[in-house]
């Protein structure tokens, strides 16, 4: 539980995060990655007390029953697009990245169609099952961790970053918006609750927990990244962490870089594994759907990443994914939870 | 035809079940029709209190000095009395139907008949041909026990029994096979082996259906659970300590009438990766070993296609130093380096396959000109690099390390399609290929159980057994993957310590 959260949370988003941040929020990046691990740990909450008050429904039937059935299926069918959208964004990002820095001659669609392909065969299989791999996955995470530790032994400038809070308060807020897209994932809490067997405040502290890694990660790489460039390189730059890798070499790899970069391909692909299975696991009730909806969106997911090439497509795809993702995180969420207590809509008591 | 429950069925249903009669020349003439008039059915005439009667067995499955001392003996020097207490016979079946007597006959029973008698009297004198116990060939070990299984079922069941003399040790025999009959024997510990894998394999085993199972591959290909992976997932060994200690886990065996080797399951992957020597030297050198071995499937799968992502992708990984001595062993080479790395591991495949075969001398002149004259002389041919050589050669001694041979050709093979991937994306192609290979892994079962537990799920008190291999008296529980019944194995074996006299 813990890790499948963490993995589908930490992913591409990872390498833009610094340069997104620092964009409006200068060297006070960092705060506004723990403001949005704030702000997102209010969100988790909330879905626990939705949550709560249904604890045997999934969540497209929860919405259905607190909203009634028209305006759940509209509903519905708006959080299917996100988590497909979501998951194309982070397929696209993701070959994009493959292609400039690992292989730049091999066609991008060949890139995400074999990632797609790797991730139709895990998603497939059960929910156990992808948990078992994303816990082995987890691994990897652990390794750049360490590989970060080393990146201390280049030349860093601490006044970078000073003085705390330079920027101003708007600026630092406008920094955590941004750095949303990249802690995207934790929603995926509201569909994986009915299938969690002992659901007792451990659940709660279980994804606060992910949620205080992931921030805790986030921050302390952007931290790095501030320290280790300067504003201006930051700038030019797009993905830090990269470049923050290059800058390492050991007796026997000049690179680390390169190996680093294969090496999180199985991270990302883990978020692309969150979103397929969310997205499918949204519109299918039975088994059998189930795997046919996996294979479909699947196809939906490679057909989308193969439409924008150039960048700006890209931002102002990234633009929209955003708004969305506010609806369906935000808005719904809080809507629902509203509309139950108003109505005095619950099942806790029905069911026991 | 609807399914009958158990396999014995068959031989009773398939003939047609006749039923003996007073007639001794009538009975006698049936049997012969039986088996075909088989002319090594031997039929010896006597008379006992004073009424003819007949022996009969097969020339060929009986031992002639059992049969004299326990059957013709006696009753040429009693002459009379009840005919159960004048044979010696540590067996005697009495039965009145002729499929049981010839059955019986064809498992090296005599057969005695008398005149105005309609049940046959069966003693069992069968010759049992058998190599005696020597260490087996492909699992040889420094520190362990140096018995090995061998080709006879009742011999293979004495190995295990000898090392686990608990009333506990339960043995189910199942026939398998309309033609061959072949005795298959599951094994286990009947308070310890989780029940449901149990009834598992026993259902699975009941669904076989064939004319003939002579080998313990028969058997495995028909009830592993996916039988297109790579991996196998089932452990044969030839090993009976091996076989006794995955006992005391709460696994299940299964032995074959015929084989050497046996099946243990359900199994995980670092099973493969074991081997009983780990627990006899000290758990330092123990763990040191576990970790070469993992080491070792780890460069046979990925080896070659980091060697040939980096020479045709990403040369940039490497320090000047190293990247210049590997560039001028290339230099005049014109093949690819995934081509290369082909060329050499079917020239060291044809080697293996040559060799496994050939009487020792030659297999030794076949290493020396396969080995170094191919060797030596493809390099200064220039059609292969010096660095590949080392690279394949790296290779085929890692993938020979794993304890059980069947694991390290898997991970041999496997390095095919991971060597294709590297050569077409490079890093990006390994690890792809290898996430797809956890994944794959994460998704096998054995008989239910996760084949790739303790990583997968992960559990944490398994993991001081896998990799590493703890002092022997921190191993207080059993490995959970099996699922056994009750979990610890051992109380405070070193209680000494804190309590002196």
């Amino acid at each position: 539980m813990f890790f499948v959260l963490i993995q589908s949370q930490i992913g591409i988003g990872l390498f833009s995060l610094p340069n997104v941040v620092q964009e409006p929020a200068k060297g006070d990046g960092w705060i506004s990655i723990i403001l949005a691990g704030v702000g997102i740990q209010f969100l988790l909450i909330i879905y626990w007390f939705l949550l709560k008050r249904f604890p045997d429904d999934e969540f497209a039937q929860v919405i259905q029953k607190i909203l009634g059935r028209t305006l759940g299926k509209i509903l519905n069918i708006l959080i299917y697009f996100h988590f497909i959208i979501t998951g194309s964004l982070s397929t696209i990002l993701m070959v994009k990245l493959l292609n400039l820095q690992l292989l730049p001659i091999t066609p991008s669609w060949m890139i995400s169609f074999l990632i797609i392909s790797a991730s139709i065969y895990l998603t497939i299989s059960n929910l156990k099952i992808i948990a078992k791999f994303f816990v082995l996955a987890f691994t990897l995470i652990i390794l750049l961790l360490f590989l970060t530790l080393f990146t201390f032994s280049l030349p860093q400038e601490i006044q970078f970053i000073l003085p705390v809070g330079h920027s101003g308060i708007k600026n630092i807020l406008i920094g955590s918006n941004n750095a949303l897209f990249s802690m995207v994932g934790f929603e995926a809490i509201l569909f994986l609750f009915p299938f969690i067997i002992q659901k007792n405040k451990g659940v709660l502290k279980t994804i606060s927990l992910a949620n205080i890694f992931v921030t805790g990660f986030y921050t302390f790489l952007v931290f790095i990244c501030l320290i280790s460039f300067s504003p201006d390189q930051l700038n030019q730059i797009r993905e830090p962490v990269t470049y923050l890798f290059r800058g390492l070499s050991f007796k026997t790899f000049a690179r680390v870089d390169l190996i680093f970069l294969s090496l999180w391909v199985v991270p990302m692909t883990t978020t692309i594994i969150a979103y397929l299975f969310l997205a499918s696991k949204s519109i299918s009730n039975e088994e059998r759907s189930y795997k046919k909806n996996v294979v479909i969106n699947g196809i939906f997911i490679f057909l989308i990443s193969l439409i924008p090439h150039t960048d700006e497509i890209t931002t102002q795809f990234t633009k929209y994914v955003t708004y969305l993702s506010y609806a369906v995180i935000y808005v719904i969420p809080v809507l629902l939870l509203l509309v139950s207590i108003i109505y005095k809509k619950h099942e806790t008591g029905e069911t026991t | 035809m609807s399914f009958k429950d158990t396999p014995k069925d068959y031989i009773t249903l398939n003939e047609n079940d006749q039923q003996l009669t007073h007639n001794l020349k009538k009975n006698i003439e049936m049997i012969h029709e039986y088996l075909c008039q088989t002319e090594d059915l031997m039929v010896k005439k006597m008379s006992f209190n004073k009424v003819s009667c007949t022996i009969l067995f097969l020339d060929s499955m009986v031992n002639k000095d059992i049969l004299q001392s326990s059957v013709i003996g006696p009753i040429l020097e009693k002459k009379s009395g009840e005919i159960q207490d004048v044979l010696k016979a540590t067996e005697l079946k009495f039965s009145s139907n002729i499929s049981e007597v010839g059955a019986s006959l064809l498992e090296g029973y005599c057969t005695i008949l008398i005149e105005n008698d309609e049940i046959a009297k069966s003693v069992v004198v069968g010759e049992i041909a058998a190599r005696s116990i020597e260490e087996p060939a492909n699992e040889r070990s420094i520190l362990s026990s140096h018995d090995g299984f061998v080709e006879n079922l009742s011999t293979n069941i004495l190995l295990l029994r000898r090392r686990i003399k608990s009333p506990q040790l339960k043995v189910k025999f199942f026939t398998l096979g309309k033609i061959t009959n072949t005795k298959v024997s599951m094994v286990f510990i009947d308070n310890l082996a989780n029940k449901k894998i149990l009834e598992e394999v026993e259902r699975r085993i009941t669904f076989i259906d064939v004319d003939h199972l002579l080998s313990i591959g028969d058997i495995e290909e028909f009830i592993e659970d996916n039988p297109h992976s790579p991996f196998p997932q089932m452990l044969s060994t030839e090993r009976p300590d091996r076989g006794a200690s995955y006992l005391t886990e709460g696994k299940i065996i299964l032995i074959v009438d015929g084989s050497p080797r046996i099946l243990i399951v359900p199994i995980t992957f670092f099973a493969f990766y074991q081997s009983p020597d780990d627990y006899n030297s000290r758990w330092i050198s123990g763990s040191f070993f576990r970790f070469i071995r993992f080491f070792s499937f780890m460069i046979s799968i990925s080896l070659p296609a980091i060697y040939i992502a980096i020479i045709s992708f990403h040369s940039e990984v490497l320090p000047i130093g190293i990247l210049y001595s590997v560039r001028v062993s290339l230099e005049y080479v014109p093949l690819s380096p995934f081509a290369e790395a082909i060329l050499m591991q079917i020239i060291l495949e044809l080697l293996k396959e040559a060799s496994i075969r050939l009487p020792t001398p030659i297999a030794q002149t076949l290493g020396i000109v396969g080995g170094l004259i191919i060797g030596t002389a493809v390099v200064e041919a220039n059609l292969v690099s010096n660095s590949m050589i080392v690279i394949i050669g790296l290779t085929a001694i890692s993938s020979f390390v794993a304890p059980i041979n069947e694991m390290g050709t898997s991970a041999r093979l496997l390095g095919f399609p991971v060597m294709i991937a590297a050569s077409c994306f490079g890093f990006f192609g390994i690890v792809l290929a290898l996430m797809v290979l956890v994944m794959h892994l994460c998704k096998l079962e054995s008989f239910g159980m996760h084949y790739f537990s303790p990583l997968a799920p992960f559990k944490l008190e398994d993991i001081k057994d896998t990799f590493v291999r703890l002092p022997i008296w921190k191993l207080k529980t059993r490995p959970t993957d099996s699922q056994p019944v009750y979990k610890q194995q051992q109380r405070f074996t070193r209680g000494w310590k804190n309590n002196k006299y």
